[in-house]
């Protein structure tokens, strides 16, 4: 079994936001509007972080482009009533949205806050109704949802391999995030594979993860920037 | 109505119940008195003939006039039905189709991994469709999570959510 | 009626649930819908991809466009353009928001209430088409075609050189640009007596000293900039970039630099001759190119045998580091440590943008900056720097230009004897001054497409006055902007997914190349192509206007311009990333990487790969190019005397002369001083200390031009680092927060001498103490229900402050206060 992960090296990274607009476009993450956003209900699966470091003239800045993490000890599964998150056999942390009941206890114990919930139904014009991504689901209102690693793009490329007659190969699944980044600065592949590109840099010196001393084992790992 | 509340219904209910409130309807819904066995018995047309990406794409696809055109540009027979056909194809209009086998949107269906994959014969979920004189305006299967689990089992498929779910 | 997947979802919803209690004896409460099964008939959902190009924005991004069933649902990067090579920016990401925007015009519209009332009427294209036609016939025929004006968007694609074509047969030169994010070319103007755009490679610098452009955000090309800065710290085996970027905010792009300085706003120019101080000093400059290729460096003696003060002196005497660091704010120490990193780099470059051209010194700041190029000798045939060629597109036949063309043509334009400035680089924002005093004449009839300056000028409200005095307004565009909310006629062009056109020569690139930009869908409503709609005006109006532009569609004459880039056989259609010797010995041997052999296969190859370019520029020859009088490029400025002089009433002009006209376009030096590079403090007015603090706006590459307003993902994302939807903001450090009473989330009010807004208080680190700033894209009043009223437009209460010697606006000279306010409840 591949176990899926991702590597972000923050030393390419600009922070430029592409990664979050292709995100919204392709998971067909609905606009909530401005006064829905007013009250911290803006849904971004993948978000960048920025902080700033220092005090004035002495300042840096620094960007991280947060999905879910997809941990390996996911403490969002495990509150869950309902399993409507639990996480796969390839790994991928499972958002199940008919199975969701909305409680929302999820969204609590994500120490990273990747769950976002539906408080509104989700509304495009209607000109665009038409033209979502039909590769995935629209959410209704009233359950949590997050990154899925786009595993509508696994799914499709399974079944592309199968008919090719061959194994899943380095690249034919590759999240919107990490295929749309401008500077090149996400990868993604099978963790455990020695030759995907991703097992070799989470071996780097500069490979982290977020908030290691949780347990929680992401399987998003970042390389720091070099200073 | 509350929308949560009839997602709500709407999930604790299998999706089959529309099939079963289609079957109340007269069984000529279909814009078309489309007779499946004139095709495939008598003229030994194949399900693939029609539903042209039943192997290849996530649907099958349910033909159209630009398709039907290819046999039916002049009158063959005397049928009524196909007279019809003829005022669709001649004025070049979208015959509205009733789609009948429906998949939820959150689900992902693909005809390919089934019929391709799965080597699975079209009357395994479709019935005997080449037989059917009359439209078909009601499902022979009902598409619930059971039935669809009880296959994956017995074939030994992946039973994961995301293995249909999205 | 139409109906969405999703309502066919809620249907099935509520369906089910009808017949639950219709099995429990119960009528059942809906039915279904015919449409509604109409709708998701049997689609296959067939999965396609087209290439064309971006054009929300100047930088003509090479896009491929996912469609399913021939539906566009997704924008992606298209990986072969030798521009963007595969990436986007969420502008370009949310662009397929344009295509299915409800708010975007349908078909023409005529006007019915008053200007700007908003009230329409919708018309023919046929009625439209002859109420147009006849009102440029009258012009033609009282020999007023001068009186007609074009303000236009971004000029880098063939539409706009069909516009060009257009004007001059039809007799007018007032064909105005509008481009916030072009490179201004007035320093190399005054050096080199061109105005070509320059380009930069960037391939082999060592050193990079960026004064204020804020490239990865804001245009001519923020994605290529922020792949370049991103390869700039990650060179491998080669040791990575330095890039020093000043500005008073620590942007995006200063944030991927390798060093901040935070110069104090509009002291720049100040910096810049601060490190030539020190290069001077250290005689680390490169002295052959000075002594063989520069005039003005060293002192000199006219022909008058009067003795003149060069570079070298007004530097060494004026611009030794200490002073610097007392005009800039920067330790004296930082600015000597970058000069030496910059004169120790085998191979160096300053570039310039943003705050240090649109301030009341830009011209001298740009010039300063540019000052550096030349010491570093930039401009060797095969330096850094260096003027791409256009593609060898075919050269239309020569306009014809009748009799009432020829007149209309020798008519100055607007702007061209306009006293208020010296020379017109960038002066569109004096286009309402000419056009309020009738001066030199009145316009009458004004086409506008994709410019919209009544929201993105610093005097947006001189524009309002302007326009509404215009007889007849006709604009193209696809949506209802605020400028063109004062059109009598709307011509709606399509939305850029739906049309054909070439943009090439995106700004700063050193390579020729284009980008196929093709419809990946048929239009959705009644809209028609500008290029079209203008040539088809062209043959109604008939004779030489109509011979000048004999195309039947618009199609037809990008073919032909092709056909040139075809015949030539140069450079090579987009492909994979191949090696580019074996590129070259290829085309050595006669070979090319695609097979076609007519000019309609190229065509075909061309759309699929999405553009060409040519990967081996001719070196440039910057001696054959240099237009100045001394023939060299000038420290002293010989092409600013001549500029100057023109304006002078008599030849031989006394000095208090050329100091009226000095005074009044606010330059403060005299003498020799005027035609060198040097510092002016920048035009304040605080009113007494009124107003203590600086207010700037800036950019963000989530609304580059600030028409994204009507994308309502952008509005969503826009300032998504620092996590503002859909609202404006402003940006203080915390100790001048903490001065005026500021806490973070605050409301507060930021009041110009000229007008106030609210906005909320972020305080950031990485401002300037002292200084305030609010983003540029929100407040529209028009543009859509995503735009209309969200946020606040800090040009509204930005000075009409301008640099009188090219025309361009000041967004750097205003003063403001800030002050909490009191939220009110919420409801």
């Amino acid at each position: 079994m591949p176990k899926w992960g991702m590597v972000i090296d923050l030393n390419k990274c600009t922070g430029c936001g592409e990664c979050v607009t292709a995100c919204k476009v392709e998971l067909n993450v609905p606009v909530v509007g401005p006064e829905e956003s007013a009250k911290g209900r803006t849904i971004l699966c993948m978000d960048i972080l920025s902080t700033y470091e220092g005090e004035f003239p002495e300042v840096k800045m620094r960007h991280m482009p947060r999905p879910c993490f997809h941990c390996e000890h996911p403490p969002c599964t495990k509150v869950c009533p309902v399993r409507a998150t639990y996480k796969n056999d390839e790994g991928i942390v499972a958002q199940i949205y008919p199975q969701c009941i909305g409680c929302r206890y999820c969204q609590v114990a994500c120490p990273y806050t990747v769950k976002h919930f539906n408080w509104t139904k989700p509304e495009w014009p209607e000109e665009r109704c038409e033209a979502l991504n039909p590769d995935v689901s629209v959410r209704p209102e009233g359950v949590v949802e997050k990154c899925t690693f786009c595993v509508h793009r696994l799914q499709k490329a399974k079944e592309q391999a199968a008919v090719d007659g061959r194994d899943l190969r380095e690249g034919d699944y590759v999240p919107a995030c990490v295929e749309s980044c401008p500077t090149k600065a996400m990868y993604f592949g099978d963790l455990d594979n020695p030759k995907h590109k991703v097992s070799q840099l989470k071996k780097s010196h500069r490979a982290f993860r977020l908030m290691e001393d949780l347990g929680t084992e992401p399987k998003v790992y970042y390389l720091s920037e070099v200073e | 109505m509350k929308i949560k509340q009839v997602i709500l219904i709407g999930l604790l209910l299998p999706a089959s119940l529309v099939f079963a409130y289609l079957n109340g309807r007269d069984g000529g819904s279909q814009p078309i008195a489309y007779n499946h066995n004139m095709h495939v018995q008598e003229n030994d047309m194949e399900c693939l003939d029609c539903h042209v990406y039943a192997e290849d794409g996530a649907r099958a696809s349910i033909p159209n006039v630009e398709l039907c055109r290819d046999c039916h540009e002049e009158a063959s027979t005397e049928s009524e039905a196909e007279a019809a056909l003829l005022s669709y194809v001649n004025d070049n209009r979208r015959i509205p189709w009733r789609q009948i086998n429906v998949v939820p949107d959150y689900a992902y269906f693909s005809h390919r991994r089934h019929v391709k994959l799965g080597e699975l014969d079209c009357v395994a979920c479709h019935g005997e469709v080449g037989e059917m004189v009359k439209p078909v305006s009601e499902p022979f299967q009902e598409v619930t999570m059971d039935w669809c689990m009880d296959c994956h089992e017995a074939r030994n498929v992946s039973n994961d959510c995301y293995a249909c779910h999205r | 009626m139409d109906i969405s997947r999703r309502e066919f979802l809620k249907y099935l919803g509520i369906t089910t649930a009808g017949v639950s209690l219709a099995g429990l004896g119960c009528d059942s409460m809906w039915s279904v819908p015919d449409e509604v099964f109409e709708k998701i008939g049997g689609a296959p959902r067939i999965e396609t991809w087209k290439t064309s190009v971006c054009s929300l924005c100047s930088g003509g991004c090479g896009i491929k466009v996912r469609l399913i069933d021939g539906i566009p649902v997704r924008i992606s990067g298209n990986p072969l353009h030798a521009v963007n090579r595969g990436g986007i920016c969420p502008m370009a990401e949310a662009g397929i928001e344009a295509l299915y925007n409800p708010d975007r015009m349908r078909q023409p519209l005529q006007r019915v209430g008053e200007r700007g009332e908003d009230k329409w009427q919708e018309i023919t294209w046929d009625e439209a088409m002859q109420t147009v036609v006849s009102r440029l016939q009258a012009l033609r025929d009282k020999n007023a075609a001068h009186k007609l004006a074009f303000f236009t968007g971004p000029d880098n694609n063939l539409s706009s050189r069909l516009n060009e074509r257009f004007m001059q047969a039809f007799g007018s030169p007032n064909l105005f640009v509008f481009d916030q994010n072009k490179p201004s070319t007035a320093a190399t103007y005054l050096t080199q007596g061109h105005k070509s755009e320059l380009a930069y490679n960037f391939k082999d610098i060592e050193m990079l000293i960026n004064f204020g452009a804020d490239f990865l955000d804001e245009g001519p090309s923020p994605i290529r900039f922020n792949q370049l800065y991103s390869e700039f710290r990650n060179r491998g085996e080669r040791r990575n970039v330095k890039v020093v970027h000043v500005d008073s905010r620590l942007s995006r792009t200063a944030s991927n630099s390798s060093r901040w300085l935070p110069a104090k706003p509009g002291t720049m120019a100040a910096l810049a001759l601060g490190i030539a101080n020190v290069l001077i000093k250290d005689r680390n400059f490169d002295s052959r190119f000075i002594k063989a290729h520069s005039f003005g460096f060293d002192d000199w003696v006219d022909s008058s045998g009067n003795s003149r003060i060069g570079f070298k002196t007004l530097v060494e005497d004026n611009y030794y580091p200490e002073k610097v660091a007392q005009i800039t704010g920067l330790p004296a120490r930082q600015i000597v440590e970058v000069a030496r990193e910059f004169g120790a780099a085998k191979s160096a470059l300053v570039l310039a943008g943003g705050h240090a051209v649109n301030s009341s010194n830009g011209v001298y700041t740009l010039w300063a900056i540019e000052c550096l190029n030349a010491l570093k000798g930039n401009y060797k045939d095969d330096g850094v720097i260096s003027v791409p060629k256009a593609p060898p597109f075919s050269e239309a036949q020569k306009t014809e230009v009748d009799q009432v063309a020829a007149s209309g043509l020798n008519q100055p334009d607007l702007l061209q004897s306009m006293s208020e400035i010296c020379f017109t680089d960038d002066a569109v924002a004096f286009l309402p001054k000419a056009m309020l005093e009738n001066q030199p004449y009145q316009i009458e009839m004004l086409f506008l497409a994709n410019a919209n300056p009544v929201f993105n000028s610093v005097n947006q409200g001189d524009f309002a006055a302007a326009l509404t005095d215009v007889p007849f307004i006709v604009s193209f565009s696809s949506s209802l902007d605020e400028t063109s909310a004062y059109a009598d006629l709307v011509l709606p062009d399509h939305v850029f997914l739906e049309k054909h056109d070439v943009a090439y020569s995106v700004p700063m690139v050193d390579f020729s190349h284009f980008g196929m930009q093709q419809p990946v869908v048929a239009p959705m409503y009644d809209t028609r192509h500008t290029g079209d709609v203008i040539l088809q005006i062209a043959q109604s109006l008939g004779g030489t206007v109509a011979s000048s532009l004999p195309w039947a569609d618009y199609k037809t004459y990008l073919e032909d311009h092709l056909r040139g880039v075809y015949e030539t056989g140069a450079g090579t259609i987009f492909s994979e990333r191949i090696d580019e010797d074996w590129l070259e010995f290829l085309k050595e041997r006669g070979w090319q990487l695609f097979e076609y052999s007519t000019f309609d296969e190229f065509w075909q190859v061309l759309l699929e790969k999405g553009g060409w370019w040519n990967p081996f520029p001719d070196a440039t020859d910057f001696r054959r190019l240099i237009k100045t009088p001394s023939k060299k490029y000038e420290f002293y400025s010989q092409v600013l005397e001549g500029e100057i002089k023109a304006h002078l009433q008599t030849a031989r002009a006394s000095e208090d002369e050329q100091n009226e006209v000095l005074q009044k376009w606010k330059v403060e030096a005299r003498g020799d001083l005027v035609f060198l590079p040097h510092y002016e403090a920048p035009e304040l007015r605080d009113n007494e200390g009124r107003f203590p603090l600086h207010l700037l706006p800036f950019r963000l590459i989530t609304n580059i031009t600030g028409e994204g307003g009507n994308l309502p993902m952008l509005q969503e994302l826009f300032g998504m680092l620092s996590r503002n939807y859909w609202q404006s903001w402003v940006e203080i450090n915390p100790e001048t927060a903490h001065d005026h009473g500021v806490s973070e989330g605050d409301l507060v009010q930021i009041t110009s001498p000229i007008g106030s807004l609210e906005v909320e208080a972020r305080l950031i680190p990485g401002i300037m103490p002292g200084v305030l700033y609010v983003p540029f894209g929100l407040g529209h009043k028009s543009n859509g229900r995503y735009a209309k009223g969200i946020g606040v437009n800090p040009y509204e209460i930005l000075l009409e402050e301008f640099d009188h010697l090219s025309g361009t606006s000041s967004l750097t000279s205003t003063k403001a206060t800030v002050e909490k306010r009191n939220r009110k409840e919420m409801t």
